[in-house]
């Protein structure tokens, strides 16, 4: 840890940049085999709601 | 019974609970009062969550009670405006309040209570047999208190004098107007309430703010809610819900540190797959979800006999091999509050009422988290370990390495939770180094974030609070096909990114593990 939890006697210096990583968007990171994973597997989780709702509802809890 | 027992003494009485002789005739006495009100003899199970109250109360430690006779209870004169006042035979209209406390107190101390007075919290009692447990706020027993992980807190006012309560309410159906499913709907919309998501709605709004056109049957007397009819009428009091079906739960994407899908399971005799609330251990994963984010969550099963609680809470019990054992907390309002729930996919109660399978999972969430957790999750799966390697790849033997280690080795895990940007922001101090303290705090947020952490499970297994690695932040209003990270944090690495797409950083930042920012123990 670059500094000590609470210790607040010292200015906190300005942040380092880290020379040669370069980020773009969040997704940048990822190659276009992950981002398709990725977005496939957010169109699962889509998918997979829209069934329960045709599915559910009816029941009666008491 | 008649008024005058039922609000006498004036203005209140003292108990001394010195032995468990005091209890049980506390319990016996209750049980004759409220019986002679039937006049039909004893109470059977109606009696049980009262019994756990105390049970609850006398595990805390409690040596005394107050009872305020005539307590004029917000939710019991709007069940007794709704229904008890238009009935043949009335009861009284005022409820009664049991005020627990660790120190034993006296008469002459009621209107100036001792500064020790160790105040567990209180169980209000209504004029109804069928039951009598109203609001109730009673501190988690000993055990069980990290467990619970969606406490509020309220202030009391008791004879003028102001004591404060942190617990998960709870409530009794009066099986009248209100079945279970109000009860635990009431019980997720009171603890909105006391974390300022939800305006207060009273007991009988629940019945008679139902949409009957989404049930079957007369509303009064109730027979319960359909999933649908609790839905709207959650909508309607501000908490738009997010409701699972057990047979169709998301998966999160296969990554490091996430199970496959479970495989589902077949009857031995009749070889038919069995219903998923037997065997789909994701369950597990999406329940603890909103439980470190401080939301509880309402379950319902299904059949002839379908109820409905609500889980507050749960531990984590390390085992060898790739998986803990969660135990859930449970508050039934047919049992009572604060009880193990020991194995999700065998739920039976000791009583044997068979809870499992379970079907439904609905969880009440405040307007403007849209973003649902297993997207955020799949996300950050995705994200935080390319992070990590595209630092390694600019600065090759950066800490990052420590998130690649523990994920080749399979001892990375992942921990979600919801949070308001603010609180989140102010959990900050102490918690994470100088440098992350201070991006996150200036960074602009949304009212509500998801967190995804990165755990090393490793120190997790040790009980070592610093288990977190890293985490993505993410706006809690983006899509669920495209959640947007606020930020990514690896061991050594933070990078912002702000409203309008531009990256802050990456900057260099501490690399040591820190304590989660979710509501309880990792």
């Amino acid at each position: 840890m670059s500094k000590k939890r609470g210790d607040r006697e010292t200015p906190l210096p300005e942040p380092t940049e880290i020379k040669g990583l370069h980020l773009r968007g969040a997704f940048s990171l990822l190659t276009e085999e992950q981002r398709a994973k990725l977005d496939k597997a957010l169109e699962e989780d889509q998918k997979t709601r829209r069934q329960a709702e045709a599915t559910s509802a009816t029941l009666r809890l008491g | 019974m008649d008024v005058a027992t039922w609000e006498s003494p004036d203005p209140g009485e003292v108990r001394v609970l010195g032995s468990q002789a005091d209890w049980d005739q506390l319990a016996k006495d209750y049980e004759l009062l409220l019986a002679d009100y039937d006049s039909s003899g004893g109470m059977g199970p109606h009696m049980a969550p009262f019994k756990r109250c105390l049970e609850v109360a006398q595990e805390g430690g409690a040596t005394s009670v107050v009872v305020e006779t005539r307590y004029l209870d917000v939710d019991f004169r709007s069940e007794y405006s709704a229904y008890y006042s238009r009935g043949f035979r009335t009861p009284p209209a005022s409820a009664r309040r049991l005020h627990f406390f660790r120190a034993p107190l006296r008469r002459e101390q009621l209107w100036d209570l001792p500064a020790d007075h160790g105040y567990l919290g209180y169980v209000i009692l209504r004029p109804v047999p069928l039951g009598p447990v109203g609001r109730t706020m009673l501190k988690p027993p000993p055990g069980m208190e990290t467990a619970v992980r969606t406490c509020v807190e309220e202030a009391v006012t008791l004879f003028g004098q102001r004591l404060e309560i942190k617990a998960v309410p709870f409530m009794q159906q009066d099986a009248q107007l209100d079945r279970c499913a109000h009860a635990a709907a009431w019980v997720c919309h009171y603890s909105a309430h006391r974390r300022h998501e939800a305006s207060r709605r009273p007991m009988a709004a629940f019945s008679v703010m139902a949409d009957a056109s989404l049930g079957y049957g007369r509303p009064i007397p109730s027979e319960g809610l359909t999933v649908q009819q609790l839905l709207e009428l959650l909508r309607l009091f501000d908490l738009p819900c997010l409701a699972y079906d057990v047979e169709n739960l998301p998966s999160i994407a296969i990554g490091p540190g996430t199970p496959p899908d479970p495989t589902p399971k077949l009857d031995p005799a009749t070889g038919e797959r069995l219903p998923a609330g037997r065997w789909d251990t994701r369950i597990v994963s999406i329940c603890c979800r909103y439980l470190n984010s401080g939301i509880p969550i309402l379950v319902g099963n299904q059949g002839s006999d379908a109820h409905a609680w609500v889980l507050c809470g749960y531990d984590r019990q390390p085992q060898a091999g790739d998986h803990d054992w969660i135990r859930f907390v449970r508050h039934d309002d047919q049992r009572g509050p604060y009880l193990w729930v020991t194995d999700v996919l065998n739920d039976v109660a000791p009583d044997g009422y068979a809870y499992a399978p379970w079907r439904y999972l609905v969880v009440p969430l405040p307007d403007k988290l849209w973003l649902a957790p297993e997207p955020a999750e799949a996300t950050a799966v995705a994200l935080l370990p390319q992070l990590a390697q595209a630092m390694l790849a600019a600065v090759p033997g950066a800490a990052a390495q420590l998130l690649l280690d523990r994920a080749a080795s399979g001892d990375l895990r992942w921990r979600t939770y919801a949070s308001t940007a603010n609180a989140f922001k102010g959990g900050l101090t102490g918690r994470v180094d100088p440098i992350v303290l201070r991006e996150y705090r200036v960074a602009r947020f949304p009212r509500y974030v998801w967190v995804v952490e990165a755990i090393d499970r490793t120190k997790r297994q040790t009980g070592a609070p610093d288990v977190v690695l890293g985490e993505a932040v993410f706006d809690g209003t983006s899509s669920g096909l495209r959640p947007q990270a606020l930020a990514l944090h690896v061991p050594g690495v933070l990078a912002i990114y702000g409203a309008d797409g531009a990256v802050r950083g990456p900057f260099i930042c501490g690399d040591d593990a820190y304590p989660t920012g979710g509501s309880g123990p990792s």
